[in-house]
């Protein structure tokens, strides 16, 4: 199993650089006006803030660095933990970025008047944190940790070109997913057969059917039990019925999973670095909104492959024929 | 078990039923990224919870379905042919003995085998029974092989190492599998396997049959008689009534008609019977935050029976017919009689009088009639504490029993209880120091045995790992090792004793460290483990031998008594090495070198007599199998196993072979039907032996079939 990510430079979002109009210029006004406490700290400071000290969140915290690094070496980057924020001063209106969700919460909570950008967040985590939060007097934004349906879909006509038919399981948090996944996969011709499990259903009496007739299965994240549950009887039906599944983690592909696509730890802390560039540079005009990741890192099983039977180019060629494919999709 | 205070059980009991009953709840709708991050299951038989191989605290080898198919395997003896530090043999065509660094024994006693978690372990014979299994090769979907003490796991059989053997759930499969091997040595095999679901529960139905006439014919012995008889069936279900609950219940029996003899006696074979079932039943709770609870209960029982006839008893004496029928022509006997008696063999006028009794009795030897039986339940709870730590522990209670009646042999009838209680933790201290501990704790018949684990794995990088480790293990006898009373008797009297029991049999000790470098590599996947290890085994439960005073002495003048009395230390390294060299070609290598030290007391009277047992393990040991796919339909492979010459304990010496194997495979589908002809050539050169000079191998070629049917 391997991996191919980090060159989805060609479907970022091009921020139009050119034109310097009104709303530029009060978008440049208020980027001054942010900066201000930053200025305060010299260069400019910013906080990393953890959830806690996992290979994962280290690494992302090392992308991070690293392209901050590159494109703005003033910036003085401090580090610190969730469960040690009693620790942290920042200085008023100094950026915190926080990793995880539970750092993400914590950071919210208690600098209601420090921007915050939350990373490693899922949609579900980030609308209930913004559902239950206190009222802040600072900005907030998020770069979600998962990949849009739209990908999923591509990914899946890209590994079964002539498929029709997708199976997919929905759970409570995936079942908001329901709406988009149909509409996309309509656009995209495929019909999707979904079933719902909650914590009283019968998971193999649910699978089973999905997985007579379908040309694929696609698996969507969700909580963990959920995730657990599905993943250990999917795999086993869908190498029963010789359906390849495609997965949301590297443990997925691992686990038997044909293919899966996810951000990983580098991908977020990049685009997370690329997010303050933007930010500081003045060039992103609405930094503090929900943003779905522009990278992504695709992981292919060649041995699954094989013991499917399907023919499947490398990964960075599948890869590559994914990035044009969505590139196509954003063409008007 | 350990000593609890009965608070303390009652307050485990009631979190227990707290874990069971809290189940977790999904209308947070929420989920978060160790959702998505979170492992999926690679290894459970190490420490009770999954792990990645290169953070467990022992090596491991995992032999999976595809491995098996590639190397043409036809028995289990083929299959730990490909696992290093393995010694895996026939000790007769229908009888193996498969040992991780122990002695070529022809009872391989300290390595545990379980299937799907069941015990397999015969304590009535101190090893494992691998003909009363009741499984086929293609039921198994992998095997999970720790290589190194698994006691602080698995417990006291598992003193060497541990095997657990996981067959293919009901889910995995469907339809109608139809199976047959015909090839050399009469070798007549067949099976069935359906799968399909009832309502909410999926089910597998197995039913075998083999057929085998044994080892070849060899100059001067003749043919051996070796093969064997086997019927064996099983049944299995999965119900999963919620997102978290799993309820899996197993059945089976097998019944195995193999001839018998025993290694280290000088018998010939006989007919023998060996009869089987058992039941299991596993509840698996998933809890939040990655949390499992598991109860597990089975019963196992093995019935077995051999009697070889003998005739009358008065030739074993010397005594011709006439002689017999003059003693007894007049009953009751008369006094001159038994005085003539006592006068030739120095009786007491009862004794005398019993011995003229068993003159014309038809005696038998053998095993006679054995049961073993055991009934385990055990509870498990997998957690994580934290992100960076996570744990099982466990109880278990056991109750093994045996009973064997033999008119002229070993009567006994034995029970034993035993508890244990289990912890094992892994803690990410670092981003490349991973710290594993453990232990189990038994309560035996022997007193209360601790084995404890510790290792440190770091990761130098993405690719490369070390880990040092060390272990205690202990190894409660078995309960025939500890009530071994084999006596030959007749009317009575006893003529010969042949083994004895030390009264103050105790545990063996292990003393295990290891250093272990594993290597991870993704294009080309490749997979290397290295494993040097210095293991020093004391009090080992072995024979000595001891004059005997029976009143009469048929057969020799010694029994062998068990008793602590060996020492063995085991130095080496071994190494494995698997590639998907390309998309088509697969390779997998494997070597052992392994230097063993050691001494026993063999003979303490009239001056002790101190030997080793330095040969009893091959020196040099190493595999080395090529798969190559030549297309979509046809795949080729090539095994190559080498050992080294060495002695077998209970066995004779054989010298070094190097042998190897071919198997062509040809894929077909028709409609939604497939199957697979397969044609595999054993030994593709001269005949070599394996634990006996008349176990000739020589070359062999099977034809087999599958068909799978919707």
């Amino acid at each position: 199993m391997t991996g191919a990510s980090g060159k989805a430079t060609n479907i970022a979002a091009v921020i139009s650089g050119g034109r310097l109009g009104l709303a530029a210029l009060v978008g440049a006004m208020a980027l001054c006006l942010l900066l201000i406490p930053l200025g305060a700290r010299g260069e400019g400071a910013v906080t990393l803030i953890l959830s806690a000290d996992n290979d994962y969140y280290r690494q992302a915290a090392a992308a991070f660095r690293r392209t901050v690094a590159a494109t703005h070496p003033e910036v003085a980057l401090a580090e610190g933990r969730a469960g040690d924020l009693e620790r942290l001063t920042p200085a008023p209106g100094e950026l915190l970025v926080a990793l995880g969700t539970g750092a993400t919460g914590k950071v919210l909570a208690r600098y209601p008047d420090n921007p915050v950008l939350g990373l490693f967040v899922t949609r579900s985590a980030w609308r209930d944190l913004m559902a239950t939060g206190n009222p802040r007097t600072a900005p907030q934004g998020v770069i979600f940790i998962d990949q849009p349906i739209a990908r999923f879909i591509h990914l899946a006509t890209l590994l079964k070109p002539g498929a029709r038919t997708l199976a997919t399981v929905f759970g409570p948090v995936s079942a908001l997913e329901q709406p988009a996944l149909a509409a996309e996969a309509s656009r995209q011709g495929l019909e999707v057969i979904s079933g719902h499990l909650d914590s009283d259903d019968n998971p193999v009496a649910t699978l089973t059917p999905l997985f007579r007739g379908a040309d694929l299965f696609l698996a969507l994240p969700d909580q963990g039990l959920f995730n657990r549950t599905v993943a250990r009887w999917a795999l086993y039906l869908g190498f029963k019925h010789k359906v390849p599944l495609v997965g949301f983690s590297r443990s997925y592909t691992e686990a038997g999973a044909l293919a899966s696509l996810l951000s990983s730890p580098e991908d977020i802390g990049r685009e997370g670095g690329e997010w303050l560039d933007g930010y500081l540079s003045g060039r992103d005009q609405a930094p503090w909104r929900e943003i779905t990741p522009r990278y992504f890192t695709l992981e292919i099983n060649p041995s699954v492959a094989r013991a499917l039977g399907i023919a499947i180019p490398s990964e960075e060629a599948l890869y590559q024929q994914l990035v044009e494919r969505l590139d196509l999709d954003r063409q008007p | 078990m350990p000593p609890r205070s009965t608070t303390a059980r009652t307050n485990l009991a009631a979190s227990m039923l707290l874990a069971a009953a809290t189940g977790p709840t999904l209308a947070a709708e929420i989920s978060t990224e160790g959702d998505l991050l979170a492992d999926i299951p690679l290894v459970n038989a190490v420490s009770g919870f999954a792990q990645r191989p290169e953070q467990a605290p022992a090596s491991v080898t995992i032999i999976d379905r595809a491995l098996i198919e590639l190397s043409g395997a036809q028995n289990f003896v083929d299959i730990f042919r490909l696992v290093p530090g393995f010694q895996s043999y026939h000790v007769s065509h229908n009888r193996y003995g498969i040992s991780y660094h122990g002695i070529g024994r022809e009872f391989a006693n300290q390595m545990e085998v379980m299937v799907d978690g069941r015990s397999v372990y015969e304590t009535i014979f101190s090893t494992v029974n691998w003909g009363t299994l009741g499984i086929e090769l293609a039921d198994i979907d992998h095997i999970e092989i720790v290589r190194g003490s698994n006691a602080p796991m698995q417990g006291s059989n598992a003193f060497m190492g541990s095997v657990n053997i996981v067959t293919r759930k009901p889910v995995q499969d469907s339809g109608l599998s139809l199976r047959s091997t015909l090839g050399d040595l009469g070798t007549r095999n067949a099976s069935l396997r359906y799968n399909d679901s009832l309502g909410a529960v999926d089910y597998r139905l197995s039913l075998g049959y083999q057929h085998s006439d044994g080892f070849p014919a060899v100059p001067e012995e003749g043919f051996l008689g070796d093969g064997r008889e086997l019927f064996h069936g099983n049944a299995r279900g999965t119900y999963t009534p919620t997102l978290q609950d799993t309820v899996e219940v197993q059945l089976g029996f097998a019944q195995d008609r193999a001839d018998w003899y025993e290694g280290s006696e000088p018998v010939p074979m006989s007919q023998s019977e060996f009869t089987s079932h058992f039941q299991t039943v596993n509840w698996t709770r998933s809890l939040a935050s990655g949390s499992e609870v598991e109860v597990k209960a089975y019963h196992n029982r093995l019935k077995a029976r051999n009697f070889v006839p003998l005739g009358p008893f008065y030739p074993f004496l010397g005594l011709d017919k006439a002689t017999a029928d003059f003693l007894t022509a007049v009953k009751p006997t008369p006094q001159p009689i038994i005085d003539l008696v006592r006068g030739m063999t120095g009786l007491d006028a009862g004794n005398a009088l019993a011995l003229i009794g068993a003159l014309n009795m038809e005696v038998s030897s053998g095993f006679g009639n054995l049961l073993s039986e055991r009934h385990d339940v055990e509870f498990k709870h997998s957690l994580e504490p934290s992100e960076r730590l996570r744990a099982a522990w466990g109880l278990g209670a056991r109750r093994d029993g045996f009973e064997a009646a033999h008119p002229f042999g070993f009567n006994a009838d034995v029970r034993e209880n035993y508890w244990r209680a289990f912890a094992h933790g892994e803690w990410q201290a670092s981003g490349w120091l991973t710290l594993n501990a453990g232990a189990m704790v038994e309560d035996t018949f022997v007193g209360t045995l601790v084995s404890p684990r510790v290792s440190a794995n770091v990761a130098l990088d993405p690719r490369h790992f070390l880990r040092v480790g060390y272990a205690r293990g202990n190894r409660a006898p078995s309960l025939v090792e500890a009530n071994e009373a084999s006596i030959a008797s007749v009317n009575g009297l006893v003529f010969d004793i042949l083994r004895l029991s030390d009264p103050n049999l105790h545990e063996e000790r292990l003393e295990s460290f290891e250093i272990a470098y594993l290597f991870r590599g993704a294009d080309p996947c490749l997979n290397f483990d290295l494993r040097l290890f210095d293991e020093k085994v004391s009090d080992v439960i072995d024979d000595l031998r001891e004059p005997t005073t029976p009143p009469v002495s048929l057969f020799d003048s010694n029994l062998r008594r068990f008793e602590n009395n060996g020492y063995w230390r085991f130095r080496g390294a071994e190494l494995q090495l698997d590639s998907q060299l390309t998309d088509s070609t697969f390779a997998r290598l494997h070597y052992t070198n392994t230097d063993m030290d050691s001494r026993m007391l063999r003979e303490r009277l009239p001056a002790p007599v101190w030997m080793t047992r330095d040969d009893r393990m091959a020196r040099h040991s190493a595999g080395l199998l090529l798969g190559q796919r030549l297309s979509e339909s046809w795949t080729l492979s090539l095994l190559t196993y080498h050992q080294s010459a060495l002695r077998w304990e209970d066995g004779s010496d054989t010298d070094s072979f190097t042998r190897v194997d071919a198997q062509l495979s040809w894929r077909f589908s028709a409609g939604h039907s497939d199957g697979v002809v397969k044609l595999v050539a054993q030994n593709l050169g001269s005949n070599y032996a394996e634990f006996d000079p008349t176990n000739q191998f020589e070359t062999r070629v099977f034809l087999s079939a599958e068909v799978n049917l919707p």
